[in-house]
């Protein structure tokens, strides 16, 4: 693969059908997800599980388990212990998050650095490995995009009425506790099935952009969904096919398409608000 | 029919700290019931247990229904995020139905919704963002999702904060004209005495247990407002207010 304006040549390539058909699926959950990590201000909770990746790669090796699975079970213990101190500490969220978030880091890499030959693994969990997936991954994809819209059409109205006021939605008889683990455990499944794809450094991007996006497209839940997927959408496909023409990092590359979009739609912001 | 909540013996602890200590009390059926206290009074509190989600020791009884309570709720605080993609309808509807919003609202819920709306005086707000109302137009589409769930008991916790006067007047000018309509039980938790003397017929003073209760022109005196709120609330009269039009 080298640089080239050769702009359809990348779907000739098998392993560049596999990416584009994982983004596809991986793009617009992410998205979805992005509205509710954005209203909820939990972009650095996303940042703190995907960190964790580092812990669960070498528990992985040291236990020879298969990392995928190492690397989600510590994530979403990462992101049960972050829900349980959250509710009993008098510490802030934030401050709780970068207290576990500089235990997981550290503790990943004292463990990695104790075994040389692991450096290989932290490289493609900072940047993914979106062009050598296997079907393993492919299934992943597909479970986290079926999972992410049975999610919205379960609890997308009580996360609605919880951002709107907690007293309201307990009025109503949503068990906001309950909705809004379940929500953080999601968002960390996601998390760590998407690092694969465009790693660590990009995967909560890949929530916030297009999310972020959304919000200077739409006055309602409607269309914010149906644009933070379009964003998705666009960005994955040129991200992609730009990544094959410049021969550059494609996870990276795809977030920097999501974020031109996003400054595109910046100044449609005022004329939305005002329709 | 309307509703008449009666509480008996209702105890809640916190931590070991008794926030509600035996309130016995009652919410007459079909007119306004004023609840006031100083901070830290228990109001919330009360609320929470009314709502169900405090553990309490007591008894709660709505009286006259043999099916669980619809209770509409205007919270005191809500966090509507600047910038946020939701409209009214998408508020109102996520309230009601299960059917997601981002899949559309039927065309039924629309049609109350706009009733409703026109009902509290912005009828054509349905498809405006929550994050461009005024604060006065916010606390109609809260009172209009708590009208839409048709309720037994409707609490309205301090609804005026953060108004201004219009806004203040206007506001409470439509809760009466609403309960007028309806006969709702409600629960008004207020600061301000003098909404409490225009617009409620019974106030219960409430400070960790119940101080009074009754019909405002006989609770609502200077003997009671001063062991409620102490000294400062000295020289407060119901009539002098509803003569003056005065606001404490």
């Amino acid at each position: 693969m080298g640089a080239s304006l050769d702009f359809t040549g990348w779907l000739a390539e098998p392993f560049m059908i596999r990416a584009l058909f994982a983004l596809l699926m991986l793009a617009p959950a992410c998205a979805v997800l992005g509205l509710h990590v954005v209203s909820f201000r939990m972009a650095f909770f996303s940042d703190a599980i995907s960190h964790s990746v580092f812990t669960g790669i070498a528990l992985g090796l040291l236990f020879s388990i298969d990392m995928r699975i190492s690397t989600i079970l510590f994530g979403l213990f990462l992101g049960i212990m972050l829900i349980q101190l959250g509710k009993r500490s008098t510490l802030s969220r934030d401050s709780l998050i970068a207290v576990l978030l500089a235990i997981a880091m550290s503790l990943g890499i004292v463990l990695v650095s104790m075994r040389k030959g692991l450096v290989s693994q932290f490289q493609n969990a900072l940047y993914g490995d979106i062009l050598s997936l296997t079907s393993t991954d492919l299934f992943l994809t597909g479970f986290v995009l079926i999972g992410t819209i049975v999610f919205e059409i379960v609890a997308f109205n009580r996360l609605l009425v919880m951002s709107t006021s907690e007293a309201l939605a307990k009025a109503h008889g949503i068990r906001s506790q309950l909705w809004e683990t379940l929500l953080a455990l999601w968002v960390g499944v996601v998390t760590l099935v998407g690092l694969r794809l465009v790693g660590l450094l990009m995967v909560t991007s890949l929530m916030v952009v297009p999310a972020a996006a959304a919000r200077n497209l739409s006055n309602g839940a409607r269309g914010a969904i149906l644009s933070a997927v379009v964003v998705a959408l666009v960005a994955s496909v040129t991200g992609l096919a730009a990544s094959w023409m410049l021969n550059s990092a494609t996870g990276a590359t795809v977030i920097l398409a999501a974020a031109i979009l996003f400054l595109a739609t910046l100044p449609l912001h005022r004329a939305v608000r005002r329709s | 029919m309307s509703v008449t909540v009666t509480v008996q013996d209702l105890t809640v602890k916190l931590d070991g700290h008794t926030i509600l200590d035996r309130l016995n009390l009652t919410l007459a059926g079909g007119v306004i019931n004023a609840l006031i206290g100083p901070n830290g009074a228990g109001k919330t509190t009360l609320i929470h247990a009314l709502l169900g989600f405090t553990p309490y020791n007591g008894t709660i009884r709505f009286d006259g229904l043999d099916r669980k309570p619809r209770i509409g709720y205007v919270p005191q605080k809500t966090n509507v995020e600047p910038g946020a993609p939701l409209t009214v309808t998408d508020l109102l509807s996520a309230g009601l139905s299960r059917r997601p919003v981002w899949s559309g609202t039927n065309k039924s819920l629309r049609s109350k919704i706009e009733a409703t709306l026109r009902n509290v005086g912005i009828p054509n707000r349905i498809d405006r963002r929550l994050d461009t109302l005024s604060g006065g137009e916010f606390q109609r589409v809260m009172l209009a999702q708590a009208m839409l769930r048709d309720p037994d008991l409707l609490i309205l916790d301090e609804p005026n904060t953060g108004m201004d006067i219009t806004g203040h007047q206007l506001f409470c000018g439509l809760v009466d004209r609403i309960h007028r309509e309806h006969q709702t039980t409600t629960l008004l938790i207020t600061h301000d005495l003098g909404v409490v003397a225009d617009h409620s017929k019974r106030v219960i003073g409430l400070n960790v247990s119940v101080q009074f209760e009754g019909e405002v022109h006989e609770a609502l005196v200077e003997e009671n407002l001063v062991r409620l709120f102490g000294p400062h609330s000295h020289g407060w009269k119901a009539e002098q207010h509803a003569h003056n039009g005065r606001t404490v």
